[in-house]
């Protein structure tokens, strides 16, 4: 099994989908996936992360500390800007919370606000929460676009019969050779998009290639996009131990 | 002509009929001319009470606010808006406002609450939001954490004068946003305009917390008299010359009491035309007796040949001679009477507070309305009844007229 560590993956990457034994993936779909799920994995990860969220009314640039371990564990920490600076999200399996310092107050998210944008970005908290039930939640197989492109692989992924999922399917394209996401487009029941995920700046970060800015677009709000891009990662490096507790969320920073 | 003379002759005839006739009338108008008056008196203080009470006599607006209020359609400019409102002459005060709802905190306890920015001293102005405080202060003049809550907050977060609590919500720039506050005062839990959970705060400290530089959501505009709402309103909305602001008259943003109001008002109307009914009734006895008394002498017209047109007009005339006449002496009773009832009122047999104000006395207001609206419904009514014993006089037949006793 597979480890995340990325904001991406932890986000939304549905990968670990895939090797999780999937009743109906082919097994090349499946040796694809597993491949880049090899790529997006890791047992620890620490980033820094540059969140741009754009909306019709503001825009604004948050810059943020990111740490994952494992699929279920993930803590980010807020630098700048100053009004937010210190704010702190801590997921674990299902459960999440939410620190702001100014108030000194910790708020665990109810289930009614799990669909509410996060930080004000693109995410729900779903999204950081619900992605390691994705992998039991879909399957994938090849199909064909109306335009392919012959560099690019189209892997779609659909609701396995009989689980409660969010999206109706989930197509991904992915490069042949280097085996990195271009695009990931989310559809409705009805077969609709709804949202898109773009991929792009393909560089070196904490010794891997991958790509280093994501975008974010949800068709049914015009205007509204949420890019993030990689400043620095790290993986496989020792935590301290007490990274994803409720003491190190209160914990108060310069 | 002729017969014009002889109808004033005839009131004249029989003083004492005459009197009290009149006088039936007469007291039909000074009746109604005193509803009226305290109707409209007293609808006038509601309205004060209520529009004074928080939503002013109109409001500014982003365009759209009204329908869907949202933390981003905001007035852009509200100094230039201001500037505007202090060169027109209808507009006696403005304030600003920012709305934001928000989460409320404190202890264990969580609700939602409405957060209202203002400008404490605009809105003493223009308001009368300290009057409604039950205890503590009010929201001091320069910016301070110290916030005025309804007692609906204060009962639902358990805290009190003194207390902290906090609030979390959205920015306008889409950050969080979450401060600390300490309760300066608490609203009244009845006869307050902020029924609901409730926060007061400086507009600043609002403006901070939503991250909402120096727009505003609301100018609140009180003008020198509350009854041309709708035109004055008018008049700002083309000062302002901007289509992205909507100015709309306490009506329109009140909708819910203002349609109340007018129900109530048409409850108020039955009254009125109950009490008409009665004088009219009346009228039509005083003047049936009187055609009956007569009935020798219209024999004696009609055997001499007039005409039974002549006969209808003549007692059509009388009625209304003995209509204008108690008109004219029930405008001169109800004028003294709403007078008196202006400035002295009738005491309230439970006063009512709302809105910072204590209701102990029901006022008349007095408008042209007051007088013309009794004066109408006298003639009409008077007239109207006057019209069967004046048919029945005109189609009397003389010989039976002048064998009758």
């Amino acid at each position: 099994m597979g480890k995340g560590f990325l904001l991406a993956a932890a986000l939304l990457l549905p990968a670990q989908a895939f090797c999780a034994g999937p009743r109906q993936s082919s097994p090349e779909v499946l040796k694809l996936l597993e491949g880049v799920d090899r790529l997006y994995r890791s047992e620890r990860s620490r980033a820094r992360i540059e969140m741009e969220v754009v909306t019709p009314d503001w825009r604004r640039t948050l810059s943020m500390d990111f740490w994952t371990e494992g699929l279920d564990k993930t803590f980010i920490r807020v630098l700048s800007p100053a009004r937010d600076a210190g704010a702190a999200t801590l997921r674990k399996g299902s459960e999440m919370w939410n620190y702001f310092p100014k108030i000194n107050k910790v708020m665990k998210v109810p289930p009614s606000m799990m669909m509410g944008s996060w930080m004000g970005s693109d995410f729900t908290n779903d999204d950081l929460v619900k992605e390691s039930t994705l992998m039991d939640d879909y399957y994938g197989e090849f199909f064909t676009p109306e335009k392919p492109d012959p560099a690019l692989h189209y892997i779609r992924l659909k609701p396995r019969t009989g689980t409660v999922s969010l999206w109706g399917a989930i197509e991904l394209a992915i490069r042949k050779d280097d085996l990195l996401p271009v695009r990931e487009d989310y559809f409705d029941e009805k077969g609709r998009r709804q949202r898109t995920m773009e991929f792009s700046d393909r560089g070196e970060l904490g010794g891997r290639v991958m790509p280093r800015v994501m975008r974010m677009v949800p068709l049914s709000k015009t205007g509204h996009s949420t890019v993030i891009r990689y400043l620095d990662a790290e993986f496989d490096a020792a935590l301290p131990a007490d990274t994803f507790t409720l003491r190190n969320l209160q914990r108060r920073t310069k | 002509m002729l017969i014009f003379r002889m109808a004033l002759r005839n009131v004249f005839r029989n003083r004492r009929r005459s009197l009290l006739t009149g006088l039936m009338m007469a007291g039909g108008f000074i009746l109604f001319s005193a509803t009226i008056g305290i109707s409209e008196g007293t609808y006038g203080s509601l309205i004060d009470m209520f529009t004074r009470s928080r939503t002013g006599h109109a409001q500014v607006h982003a365009a759209g606010y009204l329908e869907r209020p949202s933390l981003y359609k905001s007035i852009k400019d509200p100094v230039r808006a201001g500037r505007v409102l202090d060169g027109l002459a209808v507009v006696e005060a403005w304030a600003p406002r920012v709305y934001t709802p928000a989460l409320a905190f404190a202890g264990t306890k969580t609700v939602g609450a409405q957060v209202m920015g203002i400008d404490p001293a605009r809105e003493r102005r223009a308001m009368r939001l300290e009057g409604q405080l039950a205890e503590g202060a009010f929201v001091g003049d320069t910016p301070s954490p110290g916030v005025v809550i309804s007692a609906r907050l204060a009962s639902a977060l358990n805290i009190k004068t003194g207390d902290e609590f906090s609030l979390i919500g959205q920015g306008a720039d889409g950050s969080i946003a979450n401060d600390n506050y300490r309760v300066a005062g608490v609203l009244s839990a009845s006869g307050s305009a902020f029924d609901g959970p409730w926060c007061l705060m400086h507009i600043e400290k609002a403006r901070e917390f939503t991250a909402l530089g120096d727009r505003a959501h609301e100018i609140a505009l009180v003008f020198t008299d509350y009854r041309k709402a709708r035109e004055d309103a008018a008049i700002v909305s083309a000062a302002l010359a901007d289509p992205a602001l909507d100015t709309q008259p306490w009506q329109v943003t009140e909708k819910e009491f203002y349609q109340a109001m007018l129900l109530d008002k048409k409850g108020g109307d039955i009254t009125n035309y109950v009490i008409m009914l009665i004088v009219a009734v009346g009228v039509l006895n005083t003047i049936l007796m009187a055609v009956l008394e007569r009935t020798r002498e219209y024999g004696v017209l009609k055997a001499l040949g007039t005409r039974p047109a002549a006969v209808f007009l003549l007692i059509m005339a009388e009625v209304f001679i003995l209509a204008v006449m108690a008109s004219a002496a029930g405008a001169l009773g109800a004028l003294a009477l709403n007078h008196y009832l202006a400035v002295r009122g009738i005491p309230m047999p439970s006063p009512i507070s709302y809105g910072g104000v204590k209701f102990t006395v029901m006022l008349s207001a007095v408008t042209a309305g007051t007088f013309l609206r009794p004066a109408w419904t006298v003639l009409a009514s008077a007239l109207i009844v006057g019209i069967f014993p004046a048919l029945k006089a005109a189609r009397i037949t003389p010989v039976k007229a002048l064998s009758s006793r």
